[in-house]
């Protein structure tokens, strides 16, 4: 273990889909504890593959990913996604349909005989994401910016080390969009937890990060640094 | 044209809903004088084999179809592809085929024939045959189950099991129930199986009330309490539809991708899950082929000559009048008369709802002041009662498919109502209207009840001609009659799959385009 480790270290890292390309080749990144960055790239370029390894939903075929010190992913080790404690944001936001809002707020945190830390979490969560008067409603009678709330609000639940955004508001329109990014810029430095967020938006991606890498075949390249520290926007 | 559509549908509905209300005129004042004539035993002995009977059926027929969908949709091993395509097959064979064939087959080897005839092996029996009806809808849902939700749940520290369980089954189990449901019914339908089985339901004693002890009364009281399970089962079936969606996808989500299965697994697993195609239909259509080919006498494949051309007569005629009547119900929705019509349209094509003896106690009810009862036009008329939501529900899907433009722009270019039925709809619909047929002439040539209590003195189907031999303890003998019925429905289920009646190779075809 390294002594002072950053959050994420990818080293070399290769992935591709089945018989096809490489999508990732030999990538290397770091993200320092609570340092946000940003991904941006064509579509289908590889950046939501480059999220779905970082989180253990993809096994690499060379490198090593760590998180805090830890080997994650390498040729002979696989952490599987439930012990990464890396949170994740879908394009699709993934709101469980059948569970009412605060249940899904409170899905990663069930843990038997801490009922009442739970609660207060999941209140702490619905206060920041102005989600108070919906706690009890279902996700099919909630707008788009109410489902990215819950979904932005679930996965800072468990407190992950890593929050990972899957173009996560390219939905909303744009007033709506900046809110909801306020929000989540908030709640991350509360929570120190670092960010990595995928985008083909420039402009959103400037404002939300601390670095901002651009992905061309497989790799990543610098695109433009900010100056306002991890503590940003 | 309106106004003979609407009179076209009133006398459908007078037609469809009248023998429930002869049943009801017949049973409820019996019933309410307690002159029914029926001891709290027998009533207590049917309702609770039928009861047991459903429960056991459906809970074996969940478990063989939930199985499968389950490994089909979530791993990838070899053979899967040839699972997928005969997961239909057993909807071919009739259960009580089935039930003639292993107990022949296992008496022949030996086994005594009091142990294979009781309550648990038909509820196997049932189990094997009703599987896919749990399978097509479990496994069309996994499929399009959108894969971030199970991924966010193993971010938020869940494991696979568990997340099957908190995740998966909650999202799917509207899809199992509709199918257990649907499969429930058709046990309570059924009454060549549990006859042959020698286990007394509702089924039984409708036929032995009517034919054995010549009682209406009780006939009718027996046709309705089916009617009334039935129609409950129905009616849940219904509500849980109005729930489906909730596993649909949601926007730009990505589908399940099916993992390798483990290669110590596979064997088992692949046994397990094809047990319906195998038990339920490929070994004993085998078997009826053996004894077809060896035993059976020229004499015998004559004698069935006939009863095929009269069931092809029968089921193709049922075809046609349901596809009619299906036209005709969804012209009528889609036209959009108003509530009032809709409700009319949905009430008269519940058929489903009614099984075969229920009908066909009606009908005879209904019929015999007219001296009506045994003839072609009563029987064709119940097969339009049973089987108008087959042409119902498929035509709808079908045309709910076409966008209305297409029809708006038909009129605009100055086709009248029908002439935009006749030129576009129509031709657009034709995949739709060819399941219609099929499907309608596949369970008439299965159906028994309705073809026993309502056919004409000295008419045969195959069906039929089947259960009389088998009723007299003929068994190697139903072997020819039993074969052609095989064939001639799986020759069915294989062309409506072609024309996409079951949507498997559809689902599957999204389950594998993942990548991104």
């Amino acid at each position: 273990m390294k002594s002072n480790p950053s959050a994420l270290e990818m080293l070399n890292v290769s992935f591709g889909y089945g018989s096809t390309k490489s999508t990732l080749q030999q990538l290397s990144l770091s993200v320092g504890s609570g340092e946000r960055v940003a991904i941006v790239g064509a579509s289908g370029i590889g950046k939501s593959s480059l999220l779905r390894v970082v989180a253990g939903l993809e096994k690499i075929s060379s490198g090593e990913i760590h998180i805090h010190g830890d080997v994650v992913s390498s040729a002979e080790q696989f952490v599987p996604p439930e012990k990464r404690r890396v949170g994740m944001v879908f394009q699709d936001w993934a709101v469980f349909p059948h569970l009412n809002v605060f249940e899904n707020i409170a899905f990663g945190l069930a843990r038997r005989g801490r009922e009442k830390l739970e609660q207060q979490r999941v209140e702490q969560l619905l206060e920041e994401f102005e989600l108070k008067d919906l706690a009890n409603r279902l996700p099919s009678t909630l707008s788009g910016g109410q489902l990215q709330r819950v979904a932005c609000a679930r996965a800072l639940a468990p407190k992950p080390e890593i929050l990972l955004l899957d173009e996560a508001f390219s939905s909303l329109d744009v007033s709506l969009r900046q809110r909801i990014r306020q929000q989540v810029l908030q709640a991350l430095k509360l929570e120190k937890a670092s960010c990595l967020l995928v985008t083909h938006d420039h402009d959103e991606a400037a404002e939300f990060a601390d670095r901002v890498l651009e992905m061309r075949d497989g790799r990543l390249f610098d695109s433009v640094t900010r100056t306002s520290g991890s503590d940003g926007a | 044209m309106n106004l003979l559509v609407r009179f076209f549908i009133i006398i459908c509905a007078i037609v469809f809903i009248a023998p429930i209300l002869a049943l009801a005129g017949e049973a409820l004042p019996a019933l309410f004088a307690s002159q029914a004539g029926l001891s709290q035993d027998l009533l207590m002995r049917y309702a609770g084999n039928s009861i047991l009977l459903l429960l056991g059926s459906v809970i074996g027929a969940v478990f063989f179809g939930c199985f499968s969908a389950y490994l089909c949709s979530r791993f990838e091993f070899a053979g899967r592809r040839l699972l997928l395509l005969l997961s239909v097959l057993p909807l071919a064979v009739p259960s009580y085929l089935v039930a003639y064939t292993w107990v022949d087959f296992l008496i022949a080897q030996g086994v005594h024939g009091g142990a294979l005839r009781n309550l648990p092996v038909t509820c196997l029996i049932f189990s094997l045959c009703l599987a896919p009806y749990v399978f097509l809808p479990t496994y069309g849902a996994l499929t399009q189950f959108s894969a971030s939700l199970s991924e966010s749940a193993r971010l938020l520290g869940k494991g696979p099991v568990r997340v099957f369980f908190l995740i998966e089954l909650p999202l799917v189990r509207a899809a199992v129930f509709t199918g257990a449901l649907l499969a429930g019914m058709e046990v309570l339908a059924d009454f060549g199986t549990v006859d042959f089985m020698a286990v007394d339901t509702w089924s039984t004693g409708i036929y032995r009330s009517w034919f054995g002890y010549g009682d209406r009364t009780r006939a009718a009281l027996f046709s309705l309490l089916l009617f009334v399970f039935s129609g409950t089962l129905l009616f849940a079936e219904a509500r849980l539809r109005e729930k489906k969606n909730l596993a649909g996808r949601g926007r730009s989500a990505s589908l399940v991708r099916r993992r390798p299965l483990p290669p110590a697994l596979w064997l088992p697993c692949f046994l397990l899950a094809s047990c319906p195609v195998l038990l339920g239909c490929l070994l004993p259509s085998f078997i009826l082929l053996e004894s077809s080919l060896t035993d059976a006498t020229p004499q015998l494949w004559t004698s069935t000559l006939a009863p095929a051309a009269t069931t092809l007569m029968m089921a193709s005629s049922a075809g046609i009048m349901v596809l009619l009547l299906g036209v005709v119900f969804v012209y009528t929705l889609r036209l959009s008369f108003g509530p009032v019509w809709n409700s009319i349209v949905r009430l008269a094509s519940l058929g489903y709802a009614l099984p075969g003896g229920v009908i066909g106690i009606g009908f005879l009810i209904l019929l015999a002041p007219f001296s009506m009862t045994g003839s072609i036009t009563g029987l064709l008329l119940a097969y339009c009662v049973r089987f108008a939501t087959i042409g119902v529900s498929t035509i709808e899907a079908g045309w709910s498919a076409i966008p209305r433009a297409y029809e708006e722009q038909a009129r605009l270019l100055g086709r009248s109502q029908g002439g935009v039925l006749h030129s576009v709809s129509l031709p657009l619909l034709r995949k739709s209207l060819a399941c219609v047929f099929i499907l309608t002439c596949i369970d008439v040539i299965k159906e028994l009840p309705a073809t026993m209590l309502l056919r004409p003195f000295d008419f045969e189907t195959l069906s039929i001609r089947t259960y009389n031999l088998a009723s007299d303890e003929r068994l190697s003998e139903t072997a020819p009659s039993s074969l052609l019925m095989v064939v001639l429905s799986l020759a069915g289920i294989l062309l409506a799959s072609r024309f996409g009646a079951f949507s498997l190779t559809q689902t599957d075809q999204n389950g594998s385009t993942h990548e991104k």
